[in-house]
């Protein structure tokens, strides 16, 4: 079962792979540059498509992220779009058959929302996680 | 086999039903050079490839799901719009591919150039192929990938 404290570490440890070419030496740091200044969102995207995939057990995984700043006052500012797709099969497990959009959503404001971005897509790929984790995140 | 001919004149159809004024025909090339003179979003020029993509290839709304995004520098857009196309039904992603250096991981997405209005007919000629619609191939060169 993979728990929060698991998440943690790994978006810490695979972010320590990208993070010595003069930008964010943590992924805290690259969260913080996110939500104070809107740069680094690719780095903090990529940061938890690697944890999936290290948590996952190196399942062959293809990834789409696209950070940005909502304008809308009604909406969490800090979003970040994915698609996740299974390269053996070519499956999108992000798709939403009945809108239909191949991209989900996720507010990644905080360490807890990126915890449960991660939890999310483990989920998806039949990883047993905590059920707290799981059940975060994903605005469609 | 659709003809080239046929997704320009659709390209243009859409984009002048659509964003026309109903006097003065505008063409898809309009809306492009305006997107590069301007650097707006360019919700126009995505969404009448797209739907001329519906039109050609007789899908249902609900058949395709879309990720499109124009891409940026640090200063400006680019002119190449990244596009990621699944088939609602079967799930798979049509526009995955691989690359031939294994260090280099598997794409999601097909980044295109929509600088010309023959650059628009070959991202729509790509997509259509994507779905198994033969397309007429442009005289000069192979679609652009």
């Amino acid at each position: 079962m993979v728990t929060r404290e698991h998440i943690a570490k790994a978006l810490e440890h695979v972010f320590e792979d990208f993070g010595d070419e003069g930008g964010p030496e943590t992924f805290a740091e690259a969260l913080r540059h996110w939500t104070e200044d809107g740069c680094c969102g690719h780095l903090v995207a990529k940061a938890i498509t690697r944890a999936v995939e290290t948590l996952s057990g190196g399942r062959d995984l293809a990834w789409y992220y696209d950070p940005w700043v909502s304008e809308d006052a009604d909406a969490e500012p800090y979003l970040i779009a994915f698609v996740l797709v299974d390269v053996r099969t070519k499956e999108c497990l992000t798709l939403d058959a009945v809108n239909p959009t191949p991209h989900a959503v996720f507010p990644v404001e905080t360490m807890d929302d990126a915890i449960a971005a991660v939890g999310h897509f483990l989920s998806l790929l039949g990883v047993a996680v905590e059920e707290q984790i799981s059940q975060g995140g994903d605005v469609g | 086999m659709i003809t080239r001919e046929q997704i320009k004149k659709t390209l243009d159809e859409i984009y002048d039903a659509e964003y026309g004024d109903g006097e003065t025909p505008l063409r898809l090339a309009d809306g492009i050079d305006f997107w590069l003179q301007n650097g707006e979003y360019p919700f126009d020029v995505i969404e009448t490839i797209v739907d001329a993509v519906y039109e050609l290839s007789g899908k249902p709304r609900n058949a395709l799901g879309w990720y499109v995004e124009p891409l940026r520098d640090e200063f400006s857009y680019t002119g190449e719009i990244a596009f990621v196309l699944v088939d609602a039904e079967s799930g798979r992603c049509l526009t995955m591919h691989r690359f031939d250096r294994k260090d280099v991981e598997a794409s999601t997405s097909i980044a295109l150039p929509v600088t010309t209005e023959e650059e628009a007919i070959d991202a729509v000629a790509h997509f259509l192929r994507l779905l198994g619609i033969p397309v007429e191939e442009r005289a000069s060169e192979s679609a652009s990938q």
